[in-house]
């Protein structure tokens, strides 16, 4: 009986933590759990150079969800790559966060400037987070 | 060996020859010989019948499969309070755009980029501030920009609106070519 009833209690908790909204603007799920889901492709890098040690760069691509929950996109990742092949990482919020529908894809376009040494050749993309598409934007 | 001793030793023969089968059965939790009509082992206190609570199966369905049910409608109700329905992803490509033109502008604080056009709502529910995803090509067709705009609006079941979605340029004007627009999402009625 007492084994049953920490059971019963266990499975209640573990479905209130997994349904119930972690925020009070009713977010239903945790993006750690669904981070495969998103995924940046056809990432694009165009650099425009504007003064001696100053790179403007525009990255452009699509972000894909191959999930069944909506997402609403905060934060991307960029890593960047000069042509001597120093790598460095860029964390981007998304000035007007936007949402994925599930089985979509939507394109995201980044303007940043680096002082590297060397002109930037290749980008790398990732979305670093994102909250439940349908709860209210935070 | 003193009487009692012996006696002890030989319990479980002393058992047996009291075993009578059709009066007598095996207790099959505490292996006791217990009235064949018994519910109860009135020694371990057992419920013998599969209908007792203390039966792991019985209590499953019973108790914890009903118990679950009604944690989980009534999470499921609390969290529509929360966050009510309708949920666009659930009607997503419902609001489409029929017609979309880009147009420039000079303001006080630089060039802006306006976007205006006429959207459809082709569900039956009505929604509020859509989203747009706004594409924009140059003359290469080259995405070379790309802006997540929103438009305050709201589009009832089956009707019309007209949108404009204000844009910031980041390039220079001659690379914004051509554009195309999307619906990424939008509200319901209250609010979410």
């Amino acid at each position: 009986m007492c084994v049953c009833g920490v059971i019963a209690i266990g499975s209640f908790v573990f479905i209130c933590a997994w349904t119930w909204p972690n925020d009070r603007d009713g977010s239903r799920y945790d993006f750690a759990w669904h981070r495969r889901d998103l995924e940046a492709k056809n990432v694009k890098i165009t650099v425009r150079p504007q003064g001696t040690n100053e790179y403007y760069y525009d990255v452009s691509g699509f972000v894909t969800n191959k999930g069944r929950i909506p997402w609403r996109i905060q934060d991307i990742e960029l890593s960047i790559t000069n042509s001597q092949g120093t790598p460095d990482v860029v964390h981007a919020s998304m000035e007007n966060s936007f949402v994925v529908q599930p089985h979509t894809e939507h394109a995201f376009a980044l303007h940043r400037w680096t002082s590297m040494t060397n002109v930037v050749v290749a980008a790398e993309a990732r979305v670093e987070n994102a909250q439940d598409g349908n709860a209210l934007e935070k | 060996m003193p009487k009692m001793a012996m006696l002890w030793k030989n319990r479980d023969v002393l058992r047996m020859t009291s075993f009578n089968k059709d009066e007598n059965k095996i207790c099959r939790y505490c292996a006791e010989c217990i009235p064949v009509a018994a519910k109860l082992c009135p020694r371990c206190r057992q419920w013998l019948t599969f209908r007792s609570f203390r039966n792991p199966i019985f209590m499953f369905i019973t108790v914890i499969l009903p118990f679950l049910g009604v944690m989980a409608l009534f999470v499921r109700f609390a969290g529509n309070m929360i966050n009510p329905p309708p949920y666009y992803s659930d009607f997503k490509d419902s609001i489409q755009i029929l017609k979309s033109n880009m147009n420039w502008a000079e303001t006080t604080t630089g060039p802006r980029l306006f976007l205006t056009g006429i959207l459809t709502n082709q569900s039956q529910i009505a929604w509020r501030q859509p989203e747009f995803d706004c594409r924009f090509f140059d003359s290469k067709g080259q995405m070379v920009d790309a802006v997540s705009g929103y438009s305050s609006l709201t589009v009832l079941p089956g009707a019309d609106s007209a949108f404009r979605v204000s844009v910031n340029p980041a390039l220079s004007s001659n690379s914004y070519s051509s554009f195309r627009i999307f619906v990424s999402n939008a509200k319901n009625i209250r609010g979410y």
